[in-house]
């Protein structure tokens, strides 16, 4: 049965289809527009391209793990491990917590229940007190962190704290883990080593840690290693569109740890004393151009901390300064050089005009007439003016830029100064002679002075020894002695080195307190004393000088160059400041010469290390004795299993080598040893070690004999040999 | 037999092939990676051969048959046992009640429920026009004659739950009502208040959040209505991660797409060869593709009101409306769902989509449709053109 609906009920029911129909084209028109919205990439202000490489290419990528720094003998300076950031989630809401290994939720609390509890336990292992951290879980938030201004208790964990809150088991304490690097020498060479900053990683959207300071940064695309990269093809890896990891490369120094450590605590001391604004110190091989050692003040301890932007440079190459009379020493060799040096001529000290501006001497007025050469060694500067007259600002221009100064010495670290100067007045030029009006860098002078000491050849500083596979062994960078120039005949640098004697050995020698002649050696030394410009003007007085002194050693083929400023101290403990600043000088020049001059006389006994591996720990001790090397064991039962000197090549005696056995260790008696050989033995037993002074081992806090373990803590103490 | 497909409405039939093909692909690309991909295309083929069967069969059925109230009770009441087992007595799967397992496929009642209602009110409007004399006349006892049992399907797909298909029942079930030749006033209030609701949907369910908090309910259609409304809430994580990943494929697509096969996300987005098959799709094939899709369905559905309106027919109008606003609404409420203008709530997209039931419900429409094009073609369709050549002739 069929009925014919009335034509009212037609009509409508075509006007719903026209409803219908125009709503549809609505609808569909609105999701088609939200669709593109979507497409495009942005959704709320959230932009989806950023956030999928965070969920999905972070899967992908597999880290590479950084290299290590170590120094010249393979001590480590800086090396890879894990942080944690620590957050108390307090919302009541948050009543289950997911299950890292199995991804479950487990019903239990997520929030901090028990407020006064958590801060007690907390206190006693986190950088905060109880009352702190309780005020802290009193807030009304969803989850807090414990830091403020002055401290970042929560942040930064290591690894033992980490594991000590997690044996708590407190519910609503959670972390974040990240890697990071660690430098287990704190602010040793700090500037120098570098540290790392957090950064987003373009492709994936991660942050990474990039090198942005010193070697880290000088060699962070090496020590970083590439990436690899696991693509997913569904559910299965695809492995022809995957890179595999390549992790990154070991970078050592030519730091030696040991000089280092003698560098810094004495440069603390000298802090201490004169709380100077700055100061620099830098040892190099002179033949070489090795940097063994190089630091400055202030420092700061890169383990996971922030770096005051104060900090960032680096004094060695960042920071240029007037250096003041050590310059003269280069006056003299292009004095010398060029035929202009009369040293037995006589000039009027105490002050010359130049175009109505006047050159004063430091040393005073009433001097009288004094020879060229006593004007060295006194450091007159009315005498360096007018040897710079002598020689004509063209000849001396030409000098300044065969020394290379006012050009950067690429030693290999990033953003090295070339420094500058004036040089249109004769006034100009004739400053610059003694070292005003002329900004350097230290490594431009020790670079300048190496020339003097090489008979003329100029040697690039470098502080990168080699950069090395760690899993081939290959060697990606050798660093080698660059002779960069040859400024001055090599009988004019044998001539320099001889006036710098009398700079050292004169009864009136700026430098006299630099003697080292009670300990066999003859050095040849320049000081300076500079005045600082600021906004175009001198400042007046010797707290507000830069004091520094150049030495080379020995004088007769020197092995090393040293280099030290002290910018503006407040405290004074001798007139000069030089007794002062010898603190610093002497135990360090004399540790680098004894320790060469022993491997020059040692290298006459090299000796072929015999293969102990698989011997009782009796015998093989026995047998290395007999060779001629100190041993030291890990472990006390079984056999050798591996030895720390590869056998059968031939090595200096008297070396330490490190045996391994099974068991436990008990520790040596370490008196007499260096911090290299203490160090060494540290990582290879486990154990933590501190260390005070300089030199070698006089104590040790765990006495000999002791178990030591994976927590054990021992603290050398260390003091120059006589 | 195959004399009547000489009527074959082009308009409806091209769109349907195309989409159906489509849908082969990408249920296969979906899930491809995985040991389910295979079987999953195979399904899916298998499911677009039935469907095409049931077209056919439909096609050719006679439409009078269709239009018997027995009839039409004794299907309502196949359909309702069938939800009735699937709700009591199988297991839940992802937390409904939802379907019934026969081994070798998976019945999903809720599906063959939507064709039986527009098929039952199509029927039953057809001859009780909704006029406001007809409706004083109808008695209680045949009130609940009338909705007893669609009432009870309605209540037992809610109850499963599946408020997906719920709301495109209720949905449809009101498409037929306006169509029922109600005043146009109703018409243009219902259209009015359709429009603000959605409008302002999340504006309120951010209001009834403010009320009841939703948060704190473990319900699930409440943790998805919160993801609605914030996705980017780092506590929802788990409940937006489907939202949000269907952002990340459609946007990693952009507008050209990273090619078949290439989806990055579709490992990781749950229920990718069915409900978020729109965003696997847009990723690899890019959001041109999908837009010409959407195309493809306005055409289907415009096709079909426009076929509608042209008919004299109120049984074969509200059909066609009916399978239109099901076509529609399901389009709707599943890509509505994965670009984030509505909530989502698991229901498939139409003939791309995998899953057996729905296709063949789809299908099974389509050749409903397809019949009532032919017959119309039979019985009206006169070009313009031809009237004036007969006037020729005479």
């Amino acid at each position: 049965m069929r009925r014919i609906p009335n034509k009212k009920v037609t009509k409508n029911a075509k006007v719903f289809g026209g409803v219908l129909l125009g709503a549809i084209v609505l609808v569909t028109l609105g999701l088609g527009i939200r669709l593109f919205v979507i497409a495009s990439g942005s959704v709320d202000g959230h932009n989806l391209n950023d956030a999928t490489r965070r969920a999905f290419m972070a899967n992908q990528i597999v880290p590479a793990s950084r290299g290590k720094i170590y120094d010249t003998n393979g001590q480590v300076l800086a090396e890879n491990t894990t942080v944690y950031d620590m957050y108390a989630v307090l919302d009541k809401k948050v009543a289950r917590v997911k299950d890292t290994k199995t991804g479950k939720y487990v019903d239990g609390s997520g929030h901090v229940v028990d407020k006064e509890t958590t801060a007690e336990k907390l206190s006693k292992i986190i950088d905060m007190d109880q009352k702190d951290i309780l005020s802290r879980l009193e807030k009304n938030v969803y989850q807090v962190e414990f830091i403020s201004t002055k401290v970042q208790a929560s942040k930064n964990l290591n690894i033992d704290q980490y594991k000590k809150i997690q044996a708590l088991k407190l519910p609503g304490i959670n972390f974040i883990s990240r890697p990071s690097r660690i430098y287990p020498n704190g602010n040793m060479a700090s500037h120098l080593i570098g540290a790392m900053s957090t950064d987003e990683n373009k492709k994936s959207g991660q942050s990474q840690q990039i090198g942005f300071m010193g070697i880290e940064a000088a060699e962070n695309t090496l020590l970083a290693g590439k990436n690899g990269i696991k693509k997913y093809d569904g559910q299965v890896e695809n492995v022809q569109d995957s890179r595999t990891v390549k992790p990154g490369n070991d970078v050592y120094l030519t730091l030696d740890s040991s000089l280092q450590n003698t560098l810094e605590t004495r440069m603390d001391d000298l802090l201490k004393t004169t709380k100077a604004k700055a100061t620099v110190g830098v040892l190099m091989e002179a033949k070489t151009g090795r940097i063994v050692a190089a630091t400055q003040r202030p420092n700061f301890n890169p383990n996971g901390k922030t770096i005051n932007p104060d900090l960032w440079a680096n004094l060695l190459d960042q920071a240029p300064f007037e250096p003041g009379s050590t310059m003269k020493g280069i006056t003299l060799a292009a004095a010398i050089d060029s035929g202009k040096w009369r040293p037995n001529a006589t000039y009027p000290s105490g002050t010359l005009l130049i175009d109505g501006k006047k050159v004063v001497d430091a040393f005073g007025q009433d001097q009288g007439t004094l020879t060229y050469r006593e004007g060295f060694w006194r450091s007159s500067n009315v005498a360096f003016a007018r040897t710079e007259q002598q020689l004509g600002a063209t000849t001396w221009r030409n000098y300044l830029e065969k020394f290379r100064f006012l050009q950067s010495t690429k030693s290999g670290l990033n953003g090295e100064e070339s420094g500058h100067y004036s040089f249109d007045y004769p006034i100009d030029q004739a400053n610059t002679a003694y070292g005003q009006g002329i900004s350097v860098t230290p490594l431009q002078m020790i670079q300048a002075y190496s020339a003097i000491a090489n008979d003329g050849k100029e040697v690039k500083p470098y502080f990168v020894d080699k950069v090395v596979n760690p899993a081939t062994g290959a060697i990606m960078q050798q660093g080698k002695t660059d002779t960069v120039a040859h400024p001055i005949k090599a009988s004019t640098a044998q001539q320099v080195r001889k006036y710098m004697i009398d700079v050292v050995n004169q009864e009136t020698g700026t430098a006299k307190e630099f003697d080292l002649r009670k300990f066999g050696y003859q050095i040849a030394a320049k000081t300076g004393t500079a005045q600082i410009s600021e906004n175009g003007q001198y400042l007046q007085g010797l707290n507000n000088a830069i004091h520094s002194v150049m030495v080379l050693a020995p004088e007769k083929n020197p092995k090393y160059i040293f280099y030290m400023a002290v910018k503006q101290p407040k405290v004074f403990p001798d007139p000069t400041i030089q007794i002062t600043m010898n603190k610093v000088f002497q135990p360090l020049m004399l540790q680098a010469l004894n320790n060469s001059d022993s491997a020059v006389k040692s290298k006459t006994t090299k000796q072929t290390v015999p293969n102990v591996v698989g011997r009782s720990i009796a015998k093989a001790t026995q047998t290395l004795t007999g060779a001629g090397f100190r041993t030291a064991v890990v472990g006390n039962s079984g056999q050798i299993e591996s030895q720390s000197l590869l056998p059968e090549q031939k090595s200096l005696t008297n070396q330490l080598v490190i045996l391994h056995a099974k068991g436990n260790t008990y520790l040596p008696d370490m008196t007499g040893w260096s911090l290299t050989d203490a160090q060494s033995f540290a990582r290879e037993a486990g154990f933590k070690l501190t260390w005070s002074g300089s030199g070698y081992v006089v104590g040790q806090t765990v006495a000999k004999n002791q178990l030591v373990v994976d927590t054990s803590q021992v603290t050398v103490r260390l003091k120059e040999k006589k | 037999m195959f004399k009547k497909l000489r009527k074959l409405d082009y308009w409806i039939a091209v769109p349907f092939a195309i989409l159906s093909m489509l849908g082969i692909v990408m249920v296969f690309s979906a899930t491809q990676g995985t040991t389910a991909a295979l079987s999953n295309f195979i399904k899916q083929a298998i499911f677009v051969v039935i469907g095409l069967m049931g077209a056919f069969f439909l096609y050719h059925f006679n439409l009078r048959k269709l239009q018997n109230a027995k009839w039409m009770r004794n299907l309502q009441l196949g359909v309702i046992a069938a939800l009735i087992i699937a709700r009591f007595v199988m297991p839940p799967v992802n937390g409904a009640h939802g379907w019934i397992n026969l081994g070798l496929i998976t019945l999903q009642p809720a599906e063959f429920l939507k064709l039986a209602m527009i098929l039952y009110f199509a029927n039953f409007f057809a001859r009780q026009p909704w006029q406001n004399h007809v409706r004083l006349k109808l008695q209680p006892v045949s009130q609940l004659n009338v909705w007893g049992l669609p009432l009870t399907g309605l209540a037992l797909v809610i109850l499963m739950p599946d408020n997906g298909n719920g709301l495109i029942i209720i949905l449809i079930l009101m498409a037929l009502f306006l169509a029922s030749g109600v005043s146009r006033r109703l018409i243009a209030l219902v259209a009015a208040i359709m429009g603000l609701g959605f409008g302002f949907l999340q504006t309120l369910i951010r209001f009834a959040n403010h009320f009841f908090d939703l948060t704190s309910s473990n319900h699930y259609a409440s943790a998805r209505l919160t993801s609605f409304v914030n996705p980017w809430d780092p506590n929802a994580v788990d409940t937006s991660r489907q939202l949000l990943y269907g952002y990340y494929a459609i946007a990693h697509g952009g507008i050209f797409g990273v090619g078949l096969g290439n989806s990055l996300i579709k490992p990781y987005l749950p229920e990718s060869n069915t409900d978020f098959i729109m965003a696997v799709m847009t990723e690899e094939l890019g959001a041109i593709t999908t837009a010409s899709v959407l195309v493809l369905m306005l055409i289907l559905v415009g096709r079909m009101i426009i076929l509608g309106i042209r008919q004299k027919s109120q049984y074969a109008r509200l059909v066609l409306f009916g399978v239109a606003t099901l076509l529609f609404v399901q389009s709707l409420i599943n890509l509505g769902g994965v670009v984030g203008i509505l909530p989502i709530t698991g229901v498939v997209f139409p003939f791309i989509s995998g899953g057996g039931s729905s296709y063949i419900v789809f299908s099974a429409s389509i050749g409903l449709t397809l019949n009532i094009a032919a017959t119309q073609k039979k019985l009206v369709a006169i070009h313009p053109a031809d009237i004036i050549a007969r006037k020729d002739l005479k």
